[in-house]
């Protein structure tokens, strides 16, 4: 059921979800930054400087963890085998061979 | 209101319709199945084994496996053809006698696998073992000599393709279908492998993925005496009990250690019945698993004989500790020492033959001149209805054998090893399938028994043995020969076996020893063994029928569902190089000087075979099938505005 308050978001309903999605990304979920960008998409043209920092640093934050992680799972699936022990003691599941 | 209900009438019947469909389509989907692929019943497939430096054996690729179009390799110009060829997408049908390293080396990176037929025999000889079989875990680590010169190591070899032998009537009609294709015959017949393995990379990876096991088993051990005299000297009577070839489920190794199998249960069944209170040794008599994989049935016996402790014995059974855990520890009233004389039944299946009928058979011993030997030379001179002799083998060194563990630990101790060659061997298929029934000679098979009972009998009991007092038990030993080396399915296996084998090709590999030290296997030939064993050398009957050994009286056993008393046991043939890990449920390497032989987990093996079009005529069916769809939804929907412009109704 759509309350008719909530059809429109006003600016500071704005801020306070752009804000909390940015706090809540740094809990290591770069897709999380992606989402508050993606979803801020549309009003683009309507929100505000202070809005616009958060998404800023959400898409910057987005591409750094993205990077870091990316760089890590590529390490980590060309050496898992190399490292021995410690390789497998890190893999939740451990693929054959 | 009326044609509202005609047409309801009418609806069960597309209802009904589409539930027969939906039934008979379940059906006829798995009947499709079995008219595309015919699959083989019995594949022997090459499996992966792994050691502390690395893969070895075969593997499939996951999801599916490898599959292509079958092209028959029987002659030297389909091999060259093939080799010159660019298709890398084909199943190569081998030939026996292309069945070798050298060949199989230069196929393998071109090809998706490999069915190698057995159809025929080879026409030249072959082993896949090395030169100098376990050579690192011997006597002799060190040593020149060679001892099989056939042997290309082809079984300690990586093979990045799956393998397949098939049994004689797939083979037969692998080689029509191959043969149909290399005539150009359509539809072309194709096959798909599917053997992965779980295991790579090498032992200590694999143990500690947990998908891996040791390769291991159960040695067997008897004696006559209900109870070991400690006091007494003690005549170890033993063979090599497991044998390996390329194909696992396919090795017989009749000469490799099968027939001297035969021969001991055949002599244990002879001495049951003779007279043997004037006796004054202790005859064991022993038969040790997974040798061929670094004499580890032998060594584990040997260091449990030198230092087993046991920490924790069972409450209720004296006989069982608890940790480390051992069901049976009556071998520690074996006293090492006491070990006096060694007689090992080697590779005899093959023994010459002189003056046209007489077998001459070859005894290896450092102590050339022991009573022990002289007691073996002797008796040519004083027989004459044994038609077998024994010559002294010219070697210095002994060969390749189960004697070398003891001698380890104590080279002092006289033993001889029996073998059919003087030299290099003279098995013409050492540690391959071929070394099956055809062989060996069947015919030395009661003089060798006679020829050896009467031995043993005279260094039992210290006088000479009355020849004409052994009596053969002719059919039993005749039962025992064809179900060990042509089929194991006789009456033995089906009254003192629970489980029917699944194949009854006969197989000694050794197999795996178990997920952990108190979940083990036991093969169904090593079974067959102990039951024989333990029924023969049985001091007690008891009519108590039973499941399992805690369903009897202490000291008696559970055969074929009947309590007895015997002195027969169980060993745990485990490589030193591994222990358990209780807290992280695995085994890992304690030692790796010992042998770290483990076997690859999989899910299942299986081959089949199927018909397949040309491109062509597949790329026509795919047209003809769209063509068909548009037809018909161009007819439904130009009859449905047709009939809705007709008949209001629809």
């Amino acid at each position: 059921m759509l309350v008719p308050e909530d059809d429109r978001l006003d600016e500071e309903k704005m801020l306070s979800v752009a804000k909390k999605l940015w706090i809540v990304g740094f809990f290591f979920l770069p897709w999380v930054w992606l989402i508050n960008v993606l979803f801020f998409l549309p009003y683009r043209k309507t929100i505000n400087e202070k809005i616009k920092w958060y998404l800023k640093f959400s898409l910057i934050g987005f591409f750094v963890y993205t990077s870091i992680f990316m760089a890590w799972m590529g390490i980590f699936l060309v050496n898992r085998n190399s490292w021995g022990e410690r390789g497998d003691y890190l893999s939740v599941v451990i693929p054959f061979d | 209101m009326e044609t509202k209900n005609i047409f309801k009438g009418y609806l069960f019947i597309p209802l009904l319709l589409l539930i027969i469909i939906f039934i008979t389509g379940c059906h006829s989907q798995s009947d499709l199945i079995n008219k595309i692929y015919s699959n083989v019943q019995y594949p022997f497939p090459c499996v992966r084994i792994l050691t502390k430096d690395g893969e070895v054996g075969c593997s499939s690729k996951i999801n599916g496996g490898n599959s292509g179009e079958l092209y028959l390799i029987d002659d030297n110009d389909a091999l060259e053809d093939f080799l010159g060829g660019n298709n890398k997408n084909l199943v190569i049908v081998l030939d026996t006698n292309y069945f070798n390293k050298t060949i199989v080396q230069q196929i393998q990176s071109k090809c998706q696998g490999i069915f190698v037929l057995t159809d025929t025999k080879k026409s030249y000889s072959y082993s896949p073992d090395e030169s100098y079989p376990l050579k690192k875990f011997g006597l002799y680590p060190n040593s020149e000599k060679i001892w099989n010169p056939l042997g290309d190591s082809f079984l300690y070899g990586d093979v990045p393709i799956p393998i397949f032998a098939l049994d004689l009537n797939t083979s037969i009609a692998a080689r029509e279908a191959g043969g149909l294709n290399k005539k150009g015959t359509k539809p072309t017949w194709g096959a798909q492998f599917d053997s992965f393995m779980h295991g790579g990379f090498d032992t200590e990876t694999c143990l500690r993925r947990g998908f891996c096991v040791p390769i291991g088993g159960k040695s067997i051990w008897t004696s006559f005496s209900p109870v070991l005299n400690q006091e007494k000297e003690i005549i170890l009577v033993m063979v090599p009990m497991d044998t390996n070839a390329y194909f696992h489920d396919m090795a017989i190794g009749a000469d490799a250690s099968t027939f001297a199998q035969v021969i001991l249960i055949s002599m244990v069944e002879t001495f049951s019945r003779m007279d043997k209170t004037s006796w004054n040794k202790e005859v064991i008599f022993a038969t040790w698993d997974t040798e061929r994989w670094g004499y580890i049935g032998s060594t584990k016996f040997v260091d449990d004989l030198l230092n087993f402790k046991c920490d924790s014995m069972d409450n209720t059974n004296p006989n069982q500790c608890n940790s480390p855990p051992y069901p049976d520890i009556s071998f520690t009233n074996i006293n090492f020492e006491k070990i006096s004389t060694i007689i090992e039944l080697n590779q005899i299946g093959r023994p010459e033959i002189v003056d046209n009928s007489t077998f001459q058979l070859y005894l290896h011993s450092l102590q050339s001149n022991s009573p022990l030997t002289k007691a073996f030379l002797d008796k040519q001179s004083i027989e004459n209805t044994t038609s077998l002799i024994y010559k002294a083998s010219k070697e210095t060194e002994l060969p390749p054998s189960s004697s070398m563990s003891f001698l380890k630990k104590n080279i002092s101790i006289p033993t001889v090893i029996i073998t059919d060659h003087d030299g290099a061997y003279s098995n013409p298929y050492f540690g391959d399938h071929l070394d099956d029934s055809d062989n060996v000679n069947p015919k030395s098979v009661f003089p060798t028994i006679i020829s050896l009972v009467s031995i043993i009998n005279e260094l039992a009991s210290g006088q000479p043995t009355n020849v004409s007092t052994i009596q053969l038990n002719e059919p039993f030993i005749s039962q025992i020969y064809s179900c060990f080396l042509y089929s194991f399915s006789c009456n033995y296996v089906i009254t003192l076996l629970d489980s029917y084998p699944y194949n009854t090709y006969p197989t000694f590999y050794s197999n795996v020893y178990g997920v952990n030290p108190t979940f083990t296997m036991i093969t169904l030939q090593t079974q067959l063994v102990y039951y024989l064993l333990a029924n023969i050398t049985a001091t007690q009957y008891s009519n108590t029928t039973c499941r399992d050994n805690s369903g009897c009286n202490y000291g008696q056993s559970c055969i074929a569902h009947k309590c007895i008393t015997t002195n027969t046991h169980i060993h745990p043939a485990i490589s030193l190089a591994f222990d358990y890990n209780y807290k992280k449920s695995a085994w890992f390497i304690k030692n790796d000087s010992y042998p770290t032989f483990v076997e690859s987990n999989w899910d299942y093996t299986s081959a089949r075979f199927y018909q397949m079009d040309s491109h062509a005529s597949e790329a026509w069916f795919l047209v003809a099938g769209l063509l068909i769809l548009a037809t018909s939804i161009l007819v439904i929907f130009i009859s449905k505005r047709f009939l809705s412009k007709r008949y209001k109704l629809l």
